[in-house]
């Protein structure tokens, strides 16, 4: 049995589909079969996810995980997802570029606002100021003398003057969703602070960060993927966020198959290759090699435009408006800023 | 054991290596930061010719006050080495937060401890699930599972992490069904308000799990909740905890009965990441004296201080200590952001034992046994005795007031007793029970269940408790803090 190679496997590492095909997720995702490459296998959704990995994960790993991850699903609960040592260097390897390209510089003061642990971007504040930290080895680019003010909402809500001495130090860069960080400015208001304007604000997303002119002079989006340790990023005024083809196989599922899945539910949407979606919208579907359990074409259930596809990776436009639909489906789900960290709501968004 | 050659060395071996830390410079280098400047020049102190540990008793102590006054009047001059990483906080309760830098050198202290923790935590090869129930952001266990991960990492150890804030309790105890930890790391309290939360739940999610799906197990699953109180040890069996951020005396026995665990202490603070710990021997914890310059104040000291404020009270070296003396305790560290020379951390530490301890390490044993300072200590929740003092001065018709702080089962209680001025107002006690209810500290503790609602008892008089020095105390801990 020969593994299969992806011509964009995360960090170089191959998929092994018989091994994989025999893991209890994919047995069940695959219909006991192994596909004849990546692009025959059938989607997984996160439901099927959840039923495996949620309930019985030792019969679907496929390495020793280092850590669980509470990923955020948008319109949907959050799932959990294992990440190897070597899934860590490889994100810690790679955020150094993705914080660079976003606009950070040696010598910025980032204010990290983070959702509690176990959520993706728990450990952002962390990543930017100290990705090499997590590595064993050195990355090509990283960001150095990035020093981080890591606030959560649920403490700062609870006590609004831990932020009066993070301001004083004059940060450069804001960080966070834009729903956290609306919330802290407003309880820096509270502490009688009045909010500085940032140099650069970098919003996850989705929702898609909206430039706010009154907060920073430009903004960067981030976004978390699931199976990915470190969130991949935009550059400073652009509305899309870059995927590098080493770090995820990126695919779509256009608008128009999501609602011919819809009619007709034993229908298997067709799956598209970035380059002949060019200009397109619809879900995006991700492929991640990670060493405890890959990630093999996962419905994400975040709505993307497909903007310049290309051999080294792919320009993304997070949307968060269905075409057709009276209400944003995604903004729907974003917590009010102080509501964003309540124990088990399972609600989507909290990055 | 991690590193015998250091764990294990005779305490000539950590002293030598103290002085070593000196005469390389430390107190010079820590002379850039404004903290000491005016401090030192005061007293006279030359930095370069503190090169051993007589050398270091001449220079003054540094106290948390100092610590957030000079960051107001010297904000761009505090740190020594410019290389900051991230900043965490205090949590504030004797006054504002503090902010501490972590560079380089303080993070991978963190990650050097708790390697160290590893190999007390772990007894037997294998794959070691580890929970950790970390505070979120600015408080600085986030970091420690940063460094957790770091360390692990590197050194590929067999460690599988689940870190999860209280804020997402539900959902990672959904999840540790199906990944049983072996360890558990937490606050005290906190692990314990999650049991009763589970014993609370678990009726309701053993009937939803039969009702998704009716079989033999969910059923027998529904007739357990029928039939006991289900206490987390029924569905995790973790083997042991590591527990910090409040005395475990209180809480060890309740752990241990809900979670059937063996608790180990650890004793950490933000300003410096070094955290001493228990080991299974549980005689104390282990203070790295590697880490730092360890001292203790001694109880009489402090109190011949506190009958005269100008005294100077002396300090001695731990490893000078006898077994069972109480005192400050004081730390010269070797960080690098902002070393902190002769801090006074204001915990009361017992040194249990400077002898070499049974599982073969040899630093020095303590436990801490309350604080200094002016605060009512409930564990995770603490105010200070000023603003109590004053929501209950803005009430007319109090003479005087005492707290008295007891325990129901391992649950702190407040209790305070008030004399009248006068005849007593009908809603004195109503009125005492808003302003305990006006301390946000106090509140969130209640709320949270961690700490049960006070009780007011109007009396006629007050039985005074007095310190050694014949001061009238108004808070009295009756169960161990």
């Amino acid at each position: 049995m020969t593994p299969h190679h992806s011509p964009t496997s995360g960090a170089g590492r191959a998929l092994d589909l018989p091994a994989l095909a025999r893991t209890a997720l994919y047995r069940d995702v695959w219909g006991g079969r192994v596909p004849a490459g990546v692009e025959d296998a059938p989607p997984v959704s996160v439901w099927q996810w959840r039923r495996h990995v949620h309930t019985e994960a030792r019969r679907s790993l496929t390495g020793a995980p280092a850590v669980w991850v509470l990923y955020p699903i948008p319109g949907d609960d959050p799932i959990w997802i294992p990440l190897g040592p070597a899934d860590i260097e490889t994100g810690a390897a790679l955020v150094g570029t993705t914080i660079a390209a976003a606009g950070v510089t040696p010598g910025d003061t980032v204010l990290a606002v983070a959702p509690g642990a176990p959520v993706a971007g728990n450990l952002l504040p962390y990543l930017l100021s100290s990705a090499d930290r997590l590595r064993s080895f050195d990355a090509p680019t990283s960001v150095q003398g990035v020093s981080v003010f890591p606030l959560s909402l649920s403490t700062v809500g609870y006590k609004p003057d831990l932020v009066v001495f993070p301001l004083s130090r004059r940060p450069s860069v804001i960080a966070g969703t834009s729903a956290d960080v609306a919330g802290l400015m407003e309880l820096a208001r509270r502490a009688g602070v009045t909010p500085p304007r940032f140099r650069l604000a970098l919003l996850v997303t989705p929702p898609a960060g909206l430039h706010d002119a009154e907060l920073a002079d430009a903004t960067a989006n981030l976004l978390y993927l699931p199976g990915l340790f470190a969130p991949i990023g935009g550059r400073p005024g652009r509305p899309e966020v870059w995927l590098p083809a080493e770090t995820a196989t990126a695919e779509l599922i256009r608008d128009d198959e999501w609602g011919r899945a819809v009619r007709d539910l034993s229908r298997v949407p067709a799956i598209r290759a970035l380059t002949e979606t060019q200009g397109e919208s619809g879900e995006l579907v991700i492929t991640v090699h990670n060493a405890a359990l890959p990630v093999v074409r996962m419905r994400t259930a975040i709505r993307v435009r497909v903007a310049e596809p290309g051999p080294t990776g792919a320009w993304l436009e997070i949307l968060s408006r269905a075409p057709g639909r009276a209400a944003d489906p995604v903004a729907a789900f974003t917590p009010a800023p102080n509501h964003s960290l309540r124990s088990g709501s399972g609600q989507a968004n909290r990055r | 054991m991690l590193d015998p050659a250091i764990e294990a060395a005779p305490l000539g071996d950590l002293r030598a290596l103290e002085d070593r830390h000196l005469g390389d410079g430390l107190i010079s280098f820590a002379a850039r930061s404004a903290l000491y400047r005016d401090h030192w020049s005061d007293a006279g102190v030359t930095p370069a010719a503190v090169r051993k540990y007589e050398d270091l008793q001449r220079l003054p102590y540094v106290r948390g006050a100092d610590l957030r006054e000079a960051w107001r009047r010297h904000p761009d001059a505090m740190i020594c080495d410019p290389d900051v990483r991230a900043w965490f906080a205090t949590s504030g309760t004797t006054g504002l937060p503090k902010w501490t830098p972590y560079g380089p050198a303080e993070l991978a202290l963190v990650e050097e401890i708790v390697h160290r923790a590893y190999y007390i935590l772990v007894q037997r090869p294998g794959v070691f699930r580890c929970t950790i129930i970390a505070t979120p952001a600015p408080f600085v266990s986030d970091a420690g599972a940063f460094a957790l991960l770091a360390s692990h990492v590197a050194a590929r150890l067999p460690v599988e992490y689940l870190i999860a804030s209280p804020t997402e309790a539900e959902a990672t105890l959904r999840f540790l069904r199906t990944r049983p930890p072996t360890a558990i790391v937490g606050f005290p309290s906190i692990l314990l308000r999650i049991a009763e939360g589970i014993a609370d739940e678990a009726p309701t999610q053993a009937r939803l799990a039969w009702r998704r799906q009716p079989s033999a197990a969910t059923l027998a699953a529904v007739l357990a909740t029928k039939l006991m109180r289900i206490k987390p040890r029924h569905l995790f069996k973790p083997e042991v905890g590591l527990f910090g951020g409040e005395p475990l005396a209180p809480y060890r026995q309740a752990l241990h009965e809900t979670w059937g665990l063996q608790a180990l202490e650890l004793y950490a603070m933000t300003e410096y990441p070094c955290f001493h710990l228990e080991c299974r021997e549980q005689a104390g914890m282990h203070l790295w004296a590697d880490k730092c310059i360890p001292e203790i104040i001694p109880l009489a000291e402090l109190e011949r201080e506190d009958d005269d404020p100008a005294y100077v009270p002396a300090a001695r070296h731990v490893f000078d200590a006898t077994a069972g003396m109480q005192g400050e305790f004081v730390f010269t560290s070797f960080g690098r952001a902002l070393p902190l020379v002769r801090y006074r951390t204001g915990d009361v530490i017992e040194v249990v034992d400077t002898a070499r301890c049974a599982c073969g390490r040899t630093h020095p044993r303590i436990r801490v046994r309350g604080r200094r300072d002016d605060l009512v200590n409930l564990g995770l929740i603490r105010f200070s005795t000023a603003e109590l003092d004053q929501r209950l001065g803005a009430i007319s018709g109090i003479g005087s007031w005492q707290l008295r702080i007891v325990r129901r089962g391992y649950k702190p209680q407040p209790i305070l007793y008030l004399v009248p001025l006068g005849i007593e107002r009908p809603s004195l006690a109503a009125d005492a029970g808003r302003a305990l209810d006006s301390i946000e500290a106090l509140k969130l503790g209640v709320d949270n269940g961690l700490v049960l609602a006070p009780d007011i008892k109007i009396v006629p008089e007050i039985h005074d408790v007095l310190t050694w020095s014949g001061k009238r105390k108004r808070v009295i801990q009756e169960a161990p803090e």
